[in-house]
């Protein structure tokens, strides 16, 4: 059986819940797959969905800046649940989604048709044309570990996923030492941080044995505004040099990172 | 869009050299494909590769560098298809594009 897992903790900024129900409608309508959402009753409050849900506890990774025009606002990040995918999905085969990742498209579905185990993405390309991805490369400027996006986590249940996991799971758990082994900020808890490390070990420490997902992954910023006109054409309006600019995006799937612009989509 | 957000949509210059990369990076995604086991990518060179073989059984190198046993007769079908849809629907995406202000 194959299907989507999706975690959403509210915090007091973002209505996750929310946000991954509109992406879970989304999948029903482009992938016609199932959804388990991964979420405490808190955050479901009275949202209607038609969803299934697995009731969890909200892990926090730490603080983050939610609002980039208001620096000083920082609010708990509930982004410490993935390392429990494997046990929690109900599906043999699963895409583990982030719920800002638009569904445009039926593209995922290929992620079924591969013997692979267990892949992410790593190639991405900014939608907007200003190369603001351009420093995800490497997790690690010093240790050349490639930075791999947790936005898209594909697996099919076998030793070497499970042992994908239990690797999520034990740096979760001494997160701090891979910090320092790595050098990157220990705080908040970065997914895309974890996955590197996990995906890199369990095939075998070598960066280019990673099977990652074939194609790039279209990338929108913090600062880009997103608006749409039926659900199925998406504006993005942003400034180059200070002067705005657009672009459409339809038929493709996108990652749109300004939650606040996302919310003004799936509250309307 | 109410009439603000419409207002500044028109005010707003449209990125070009943003939308011609995006049409290319999601065609590139859309040639790719499960086949056999296998993923694989339809390109003009493979297509023309795959012609020489016919109904053979022959193995090849998928995107994962995994050797799949594969019928060039099929795998061609499933090539050419998709790239004569794809390529078809970049086409009308490019000109609606010029025609974009």
């Amino acid at each position: 059986m194959k299907g989507i897992l999706i975690y959403a903790f509210n915090n007091t900024n973002i209505n996750y819940f929310r946000q991954a129900v509109w992406c879970a409608d989304r999948v029903s309508k482009y992938l016609a797959l199932p959804v388990t959402i991964v979420t405490d009753e808190a955050s479901i409050g009275d949202t209607k969905h038609t969803h299934n849900i697995i009731i969890s506890r909200a892990e926090s990774g730490g603080y983050r800046v939610f609002n980039p025009s208001i620096r000083s606002q920082a609010d708990i990040w509930y982004n410490g649940n993935r390392f429990q995918s494997y046990d929690l999905s109900p599906y043999d085969q699963t895409i583990v989604l982030d719920s800002d990742y638009i569904v445009c498209s039926d593209q995922l579905l290929k992620l079924f048709d591969s013997s692979i185990e267990v892949t992410a993405m790593k190639n991405v390309y900014d939608v907007t044309n200003r190369d603001q991805f351009d420093p995800y490369v490497s997790i690690s400027d010093s240790r050349g570990l490639h930075h791999y996006w947790a936005t898209v986590l594909y697996f099919r249940k076998s030793q070497l996923a499970k042992d994908f996991f239990d690797m999520l799971t034990m740096i979760r758990q001494n997160y701090h030492h891979y910090a320092c082994l790595y050098r990157f900020r220990d705080s908040p808890f970065r997914n895309d941080f974890a996955v590197s490390i996990a995906l890199t070990a369990v095939y075998g420490h070598i960066p280019d044995a990673v099977p990652v997902i074939p194609w790039s992954m279209a990338n929108v910023f913090n600062d880009v505004d997103l608006s749409t006109e039926d659900q199925e054409i998406f504006h993005l309006t942003y400034t180059v040099d200070k002067k705005p600019r657009r672009v459409t995006i339809t038929g493709q799937d996108f990652h749109f990172m300004n939650k606040h612009s996302l919310a003004k989509i799936y509250e309307s | 869009m109410d009439t603000n957000q419409l207002t500044s949509h028109i005010r707003t210059r449209f990125d070009h050299a943003a939308a011609k990369k995006n049409l290319k990076e999601k065609y590139a995604a859309r040639m790719t494909f499960g086949h056999n086991g296998g993923m694989f990518k339809s390109t003009p060179e493979m297509i023309v590769f795959l012609s020489l073989y016919g109904e053979q059984r022959i193995v090849l190198q998928d995107l994962y560098d995994t050797p799949i046993e594969v019928n060039a007769k099929d795998l061609i079908d499933e090539m050419q298809k998709k790239w004569y849809e794809q390529m078809n629907a970049w086409l009308v995406e490019w000109n609606e594009l010029q025609k974009q202000r």
